[in-house]
C-alpha cells in the first residue's frame, strides 16, 4: 500500500517541474507534464484499488505512516495516510475527474501565456486534493485541507492585474480562513478528547471517549463543521464561492465544483464515528445543508452570468450533500459528491466552451439560440442540466433521490419538503439557464448595460459577443473529448448507487468502514421508495416545464418586482456582511491605527518625558548628544560594577 | 582553555578589528571581509548545532573562567535546549543580511560593517551567556550598537525613531539591572556566597519574599518585554523598524525581538517560578491583545514597512502566548517559532528593503501589478507570506499550531481568540501581496527588475528553511524538548522550596533542573 504514496507525489512532482522550469520549455511540454501526473495519479489510485479489492472487505484498511512530523510532549501527529474503501473511492473521483479537466484545459488555456504557472498551479491543487483524502490523521489532512485553500486563492487570482479577480481570490482565502479557524480548534479539542487525531484511533475510541450527546462530541463535530461550511461553501459563509468565478473556467470545473468544496462532505464522513455521538450536531449539518440547498438555488434564480449560476447551483448541491450526511446517510453523501462531481464538472466545461467560442462572454443576457451553432456543446450542457434537474435515468436523479429519500425515511419530513422544494427550483434555474444560452433567440434576455466577462483572456480577439457573423463553432477535439467522457459518465454514473436491491455498488463498497449505526433507519418498502422518487421527478419536470411555459411559450408571465429586487440582491446577505461585518473590522482598525499613535504611544512617551525632567533632557538629547549617552550606557554598567567591586 | 562558544563570540569581534583596520575606501574589501567573518561564525554555528546532543536539559560546550571573583562574577558560557538554535539563526541570518546590505547601504560602508560585527558578537554573547553580569554586558553590548545602526544610517525620521528605541531600551535596561543586582543580594540568603552564577543560583530557590519575587520578575519581564514587543510597550517598533535601514529591520525584527523571548524562558521563568505562574494569565491576556491589535492595526496600515512592523508584534504575540502556557507543546512551539519568526519576519523585510531599493516607495498603493514584472520576486514573497501567515507545510505552521495545541490544553480562553488571529494575518499579509504585487501594473512600474542572482542567493537559503522546518520540524524539536520539560516542571513544582540537589561535578544545569 505503500504506492499510495505516490498518488499524491506525481502531480506534485509536475508542480515542482513546471514551477521551476515551466517558463523555458514549450508549451507542449508544460501540457504533457501536467497531464501525464495527474494521469499517473489516477492509474496508481486504480492499481491500490484493485490490490484493495483482492483483500477480504473487513481487511481493507491500511495506515502508512512516512516519517513522524510534528512530536512533541504530548502532541503527536505523523504524516501518514490512511487508505482505505473511502479514500480511494475519492482518489479516484479527484484524479479521475482532475485529469479530464487537465486535458480540457490544454485547449482552454492555449492562447494563455501564462500556461505554465497555470498548470503549475493546478497540479499543486491535484497534489494536495489527493493528499486531503488520502492523509491519516486530522492534522496531515490541514495541510491539503489548507493546500487546496491556498490553490484556490491562486487560480482564482490566477488574471491578478483584474483587480475583481485579485478581490475574489484574497475573499475565498479569508472566508475559508475564517471557517477553518473552527477547523483548528475542533483538531485541539481531538487531542485534548483522545490524545490523537488519528482517523482509525479515533473511530475507535469515540464510543468511550465522547459520551452521546455530550458536550465534547458536540463542540467536536461543530468546530469541525464550521471548517466544513467555509471550505464548502454553505450558509453562512458561502459568499465566497460566487466571486470564484472571477478564474478560469476549468478551475471552476475542477475546484469550485468537482472537488475541494466537497472536502467538507468527505471530512464529515471520514470522522462519522464523532458524528454519531453528536445527533445535535447532526442535526445541525442537515439543517444548514437543507437550507443551503434551497437558498442558493433560489438565488441562482435571477442570475445573469452563467458561472454563477452554476456556483450557485454547486452551493445548492453541496447542501443536499451535507443534508445526506446530516441524517446519517454516509455513503449517499458520497454518492451524490461522486455524481456531482461528474455532472457539474460536465456543465462548467460546457460553459466553458460556451465562452471559448464567444470570446470569453459569460453574461447570459448576450447569449441565445447557440443550440445550432455549437450542437456538442448544447448536448454536453443538456446532459448536465438535466442531470442536474434530477431526471432519470442520470446520475444526478438516482443520486439525489436517495439522499431525499434518505431524509424522509430519518424522519426529518420538513427537511424533506425543503429539499424537494429546492429540487423544483433547481430544474427551474438549469433550464432556465440552457433556455437563455441556447434555446431563445440572442438579446432576449434583454442584455444589461454591463456585461460579465471571464479574465483577460488573452485568446480571444476582444470582446465578442454575440456579434452577427462571427465564427462561432464547438471547441476543438482536446476540449470535446473530456466533455464526452464526462457526459458519459454523467449517464451512467447512477449505477454507482442504485441497483434492483439497494444498497448499491458504492454503498456497499464502502460498507464495512462506514456500516455500524451508519443509517438511522433503513426501514422502508419499495413502494414508499418509488413514491418518493415518483415526487421528485414529478417536480423536476413541473420546474422544467414552468421555464418553457414562461421563457419559450410565453404563455405565463411571472414578474414580482419585489421578487425580482430581493433574488438579484440574493436576499441581501453580501450586503448585510458588507454593513454588519466587513465595514466595523475595517473602522476598528483604522481606530486602532490612530489609537495607537495618539493613545499608547503618547502615554508612554508623556511618562518619559515627566520622569526625564521636563523635556530638557530630551531636547539636547534630540540636538544630537544621543549617541554620546549611548555609549554612555556601557560605560556606565561598567562603573557600576567597579562601584560594587570596590565597595 | 577557551573553547568553541568563545571562539564564536570572538570571530565577529576580530573581523570587526580586522574591517576596521581597513582603508575605508576599499568597499569591496570591506564588504568582503564582513561577509567572510560572518560566514565563519555561521560555519562554527553551524558544527556546534550538529554536535549538540539532544536529550538532555543541562549545559553543553559550558565554559567557565573566574572573571571578577571577589563579587562571583564569572566568564561563564554554555548552550542548552532554549539557546543552540537561537545561535545558529544568529548565525544564519548575519551573512545574508550583509549580504543584503550590499544593495542598500552605501554610505559610511566600513562603520556599518564594523558596527553590525559588535551587533553580531553581543547577539551570540547574550544568548550563550550563563552568568547575569556577563549577560547583562552582552545585552547592552548588543542594543549600543543597533542604536547606532538605526541612527546613522536609518531613514529621514531616523532621530526620533533612534531616540524613543534608546529611551525605551535604557528604561529596560535600568530595571533589569537592578533587578540583577536584587537577584545577586538574594542569592546569599541562604548563607552561601552571593553569586551571579545563573546554574548556581537556580540550585536553591532565591531568598527573597514573594512580593520582592513579583517585582524582580516585573522588572526581568519589562526588559524583554520591551523587546519583543509586548502590547503596550511596543510603540518604539513602528518607528524604528520604519526608519532602520531595511536590513537593520531585519536584524532587528528576526533577532532582536528573539533576545527578549529567550530572555523570559531563560531567567524569568527559571529565576521566578511562583511569580511566573500568578503573572501567567496577564501576560497571555497581553499577548493575546498584541495578536489581535496588532493584525487589525496591521491591516490598516498604508506603509510597507509599519505593516508588516505591526504584523511582525502581532506574531510575537504567539510567541508570548505559548512561554506563559506552561505547557510542553506550546513551549516548544515557541521556541520553534521564534527560528520560523527570525526567518520569515526576516525574509518579509528583506523583501520589502528590494522593493524599497527598487522604487524608494514606502506605501503600498504606491505599487500595483508587481507579479507581473518582477514574477520571481512575486514568487519568493509569496512563499514568505504562506510561511507567515502559517500554511502548513512551512515553517509558520509548525510553531503556531504547537504554540495553539499546547495553550487550548492549558488556558483555552487564550487559545480561542488567538485562533482568530491566524485570519488576521492572513488579512493583512494578503493584503500586502494584493496592493503590491496585484492588480493592473502601473506604468511607471513596467522597468521594475526581477530578482538578481545577488537577491536569489539571500532568498533560496531562507526558503529552503521555511520548507524544510515545515516538513521536517523534529531536528529544532528534539534539540529543546529536554530543556523545556525541565524548565516547566520547575515552573509547576515551585510550590514550596525546590529540593537541593547535590551539584554534580561540571555543573550541568543550564535552564532548570538536570535530568538524570
Amino acid at each position: 500500500m505503500r504506492a499510495a504514496i505516490l498518488i499524491p507525489l506525481f502531480p506534485l512532482a509536475g508542480w515542482v517541474v513546471n514551477g521551476l522550469l515551466g517558463d523555458r520549455w514549450g508549451r507542449r511540454a508544460v501540457a504533457w507534464v501536467a497531464c501525464g501526473t495527474v494521469v499517473a495519479a489516477f492509474a496508481v489510485s486504480l492499481a491500490v484499488l484493485a490490490r484493495l479489492l483482492a483483500l477480504p472487505p473487513g481487511a481493507r484498511s491500511a495506515a502508512v505512516v512516512l516519517y513522524e512530523w510534528i512530536g512533541t510532549g504530548s502532541v503527536r501527529a505523523p504524516l501518514g495516510l490512511l487508505v482505505d474503501p473511502l479514500s480511494v473511492a475519492l482518489a479516484l473521483v479527484v484524479s479521475g475527474v482532475g485529469a479530464l479537466i487537465h486535458i480540457y484545459s490544454v485547449g482552454y488555456m492555449a492562447g494563455d501565456e501564462h500556461i505554465a504557472r497555470y498548470f503549475a498551479y493546478l497540479n499543486l491543487f491535484m497534489a494536495s486534493m489527493l493528499w486531503l483524502v488520502l492523509a491519516g490523521n486530522l492534522v496531515a489532512m490541514f495541510i491539503g485541507w489548507e493546500g487546496v485553500g491556498l490553490c484556490s486563492y491562486l487560480l482564482i487570482a490566477f488574471w491578478f492585474t483584474r483587480p475583481p479577480a485579485a478581490a475574489a481570490g484574497v475573499k475565498a482565502f479569508l472566508v475559508t480562513r475564517l471557517g477553518d479557524v473552527g477547523f483548528l480548534l475542533g483538531i485541539f479539542l481531538a487531542f485534548a478528547v483522545f490524545g490523537t487525531t488519528d482517523f482509525t484511533a479515533m473511530a475507535r475510541a469515540a464510543g468511550s471517549r465522547l459520551p452521546l450527546g455530550g458536550p465534547a462530541a458536540t463542540a467536536l463535530a461543530l468546530l469541525l463543521f464550521l471548517g466544513a461550511t467555509g471550505k464548502s461553501a454553505q450558509l453562512p459563509l458561502y459568499v465566497w464561492l460566487p466571486d470564484a468565478m472571477e478564474g478560469p473556467t476549468p478551475v471552476s470545473a475542477l475546484i469550485h465544483a468537482a472537488t475541494m468544496v466537497t472536502a467538507g462532505v468527505y471530512m464529515i464522513v471520514r470522522m462519522h464515528a464523532v458524528y454519531l455521538r453528536a445527533p445535535l450536531a447532526l442535526d445541525v449539518v442537515a439543517i444548514v445543508g437543507a437550507a443551503t440547498a434551497i437558498f442558493a438555488a433560489a438565488a441562482a434564480l435571477a442570475e445573469p452570468d452563467l458561472k454563477r449560476v452554476l456556483a450557485y447551483s454547486t452551493i445548492s448541491q453541496l447542501g443536499y450533500m451535507f443534508l445526506g450526511v446530516g441524517v446519517g446517510a454516509w455513503s449517499d453523501g458520497i454518492f451524490h459528491l461522486t455524481s456531482h462531481a461528474f455532472f457539474k464538472a460536465l456543465l462548467f466545461l460546457a460553459a466553458g466552451a460556451v465562452m471559448h467560442a464567444l470570446g470569453g462572454e459569460t453574461d447570459m443576457r448576450r447569449m441565445g439560440g447557440l443550440a445550432g451553432r455549437l450542437p456538442a456543446t448544447a448536448g454536453a450542457f443538456a446532459v448536465g442540466a438535466l442531470a442536474l434537474a434530477g431526471i432519470w435515468p442520470f446520475a444526478g436523479f438516482f443520486s439525489k433521490e436517495a439522499i431525499l429519500s434518505d431524509a424522509f425515511r430519518a424522519g426529518r419530513v420538513w427537511l424533506w419538503a425543503v429539499a424537494l422544494a429546492a429540487a423544483g427550483l433547481t430544474a427551474l434555474y438549469i433550464a432556465r439557464a440552457f433556455a437563455l444560452v441556447f434555446v431563445l433567440p440572442p438579446g432576449e434576455g434583454s442584455a444589461g448595460p454591463a456585461g460579465c466577462r471571464e479574465g483577460d483572456a488573452p485568446r480571444a480577439a476582444g470582446h465578442r459577443g454575440l456579434a452577427p457573423g462571427a465564427e462561432v463553432a464547438d471547441p476543438p477535439p482536446v476540449m470535446r473529448w473530456p466533455m464526452g467522457a464526462l457526459a458519459l459518465l454523467t449517464l451512467l454514473g447512477g449505477a454507482l448507487g442504485w441497483s434492483a436491491a439497494r444498497p448499491g455498488v458504492l454503498a456497499r463498497w464502502l460498507g464495512p468502514l462506514l456500516a455500524p449505526g451508519a443509517l438511522r433507519s433503513s426501514e422502508g418498502t419499495h413502494g414508499s421508495e418509488a413514491a418518493l422518487a415518483a415526487a421528485g421527478l414529478a417536480v423536476a419536470v413541473a420546474g422544467i416545464v414552468l421555464v418553457w411555459l414562461v421563457y419559450v411559450r410565453r404563455a405565463l408571465r411571472v414578474r414580482s418586482q419585489a421578487v425580482q429586487t430581493v433574488l438579484a440582491h440574493r436576499f441581501y446577505v453580501e450586503d448585510f456582511y458588507a454593513a454588519a461585518v466587513v465595514a466595523p473590522v475595517r473602522a476598528v482598525a483604522r481606530w486602532a491605527g490612530g489609537f495607537d499613535r495618539a493613545v499608547i504611544d503618547g502615554a508612554v512617551v508623556g511618562l518619559a518625558r515627566a520622569i526625564g525632567g521636563g523635556g530638557a533632557v530630551l531636547r539636547r538629547l534630540q540636538s544630537g548628544y544621543l549617541r554620546h549617552y549611548a555609549a554612555l550606557a556601557l560605560v556606565g554598567v561598567l562603573a557600576l560594577l567597579a562601584y560594587w567591586m570596590w565597595r | 582553555m577557551p573553547g568553541i562558544l568563545t571562539a564564536l563570540v570572538a570571530v565577529p569581534l576580530i573581523g570587526a578589528a580586522g574591517v576596521a583596520l581597513l582603508p575605508a575606501g576599499r568597499v569591496r574589501a570591506v564588504r568582503a571581509v564582513g561577509l567572510v567573518t560572518t560566514l565563519a561564525a555561521l560555519a562554527l554555528a553551524a558544527w556546534v548545532w550538529a554536535r549538540f546532543a539532544p536529550g538532555t536539559s543541562g549545559l553543553e560546550f559550558e565554559e567557565r573562567a573566574a572573571w571578577v571573583p571577589a563579587v562571583g562574577i564569572a566568564y561563564h558560557l554554555g548552550l542548552d535546549g532554549l539557546s543552540v538554535s537561537l545561535v545558529a539563526l544568529t548565525a544564519f541570518l548575519f551573512p545574508l543580511a550583509l549580504a543584503a546590505a550590499a544593495g542598500q547601504v552605501r554610505d559610511r560602508v566600513k562603520a556599518f560593517v564594523v558596527t553590525a560585527l559588535l551587533l553580531e558578537a553581543g547577539l551570540l554573547g547574550t544568548f550563550m551567556a550563563q552568568d547575569l553580569v556577563l549577560f547583562y554586558v552582552f545585552w547592552e553590548a548588543m542594543l549600543v550598537p543597533m542604536y547606532f545602526l538605526i541612527a546613522l544610517w536609518g531613514g529621514a525620521g531616523r532621530a526620533g525613531a533612534a531616540i524613543k528605541f534608546f529611551l525605551y531600551t535604557m528604561a529596560g535596561s535600568i530595571l533589569m539591572l537592578v533587578a540583577i543586582v536584587a537577584v545577586y543580594l538574594g542569592s546569599a540568603a541562604g548563607g552561601g556566597a552571593p553569586t551571579f552564577d545563573l546554574p548556581s543560583l537556580l540550585r536553591e530557590p532565591l531568598g527573597v519574599a514573594p512580593g520582592v519575587q513579583a517585582v524582580l520578575f516585573a522588572a526581568f519581564a519589562v526588559a524583554f518585554a520591551i523587546k519583543m514587543p509586548v502590547w503596550p510597550l511596543h510603540t518604539w517598533l513602528p518607528d524604528a523598524y520604519a526608519e532602520a535601514p531595511p536590513v537593520v529591520t531585519v536584524l532587528l525584527a528576526s533577532l532582536m525581538a528573539k533576545a527578549g523571548a529567550y530572555g523570559l524562558l531563560r531567567f524569568c521563568l527559571p529565576l521566578f517560578p511562583e511569580a511566573s505562574r500568578a503573572f501567567g494569565p496577564l501576560l497571555s491576556a497581553l499577548a493575546v491583545v498584541g495578536i489581535l491589535y496588532g493584525g487589525a492595526v496591521a491591516w490598516a496600515q498604508g506603509d510597507m514597512r509599519r505593516l508588516l512592523a505591526y504584523g511582525s508584534m502581532s506574531h510575537m504575540g504567539f510567541i508570548l502566548l505559548g512561554i506563559f502556557a506552561f505547557d510542553v507543546p506550546a513551549v516548544q512551539g515557541s521556541l520553534i517559532q521564534m527560528v520560523n519568526h527570525g526567518v520569515s519576519t526576516g525574509a518579509l523585510f528583506l523583501l520589502a528593503g528590494y522593493l524599497l531599493e527598487r522604487t524608494g516607495r514606502a506605501r503600498t498603493d504606491a505599487y500595483g501589478g508587481v507579479a507581473a514584472t518582477a514574477p520571481a520576486l512575486a514568487a519568493a514573497a509569496l512563499i514568505v507570506v504562506l510561511s507567515s501567515l502559517a500554511l502548513p507545510g512551512t515553517n509558520g505552521f509548525i510553531g503556531e499550531f504547537l504554540i495553539l495545541v499546547g495553550t487550548f490544553q492549558a488556558r483555552p480562553a487564550a487559545a480561542v481568540p488567538a485562533t482568530l488571529g491566524t485570519v488576521a494575518a492572513a488579512a493583512y499579509l494578503l493584503a500586502f501581496v494584493g496592493r503590491v504585487f496585484h492588480g493592473p501594473l502601473r506604468d511607471d512600474l513596467r522597468a521594475l527588475p526581477d530578482l538578481r542572482a545577488r537577491e536569489y542567493a539571500v532568498l533560496v537559503p531562507l526558503i529552503l528553511v521555511i520548507f524544510w522546518v515545515g516538513l521536517y520540524p523534529q531536528p529544532l524539536l528534539v534539540r529543546s524538548e529536554a530543556t523545556v520539560t525541565a524548565v516547566l516542571r520547575r515552573v509547576a513544582a515551585a510550590h514550596g522550596p525546590a529540593p537541593r540537589a547535590a551539584p554534580a561535578v561540571g555543573s550541568r544545569a543550564g535552564g532548570g533542573e538536570r535530568t538524570p
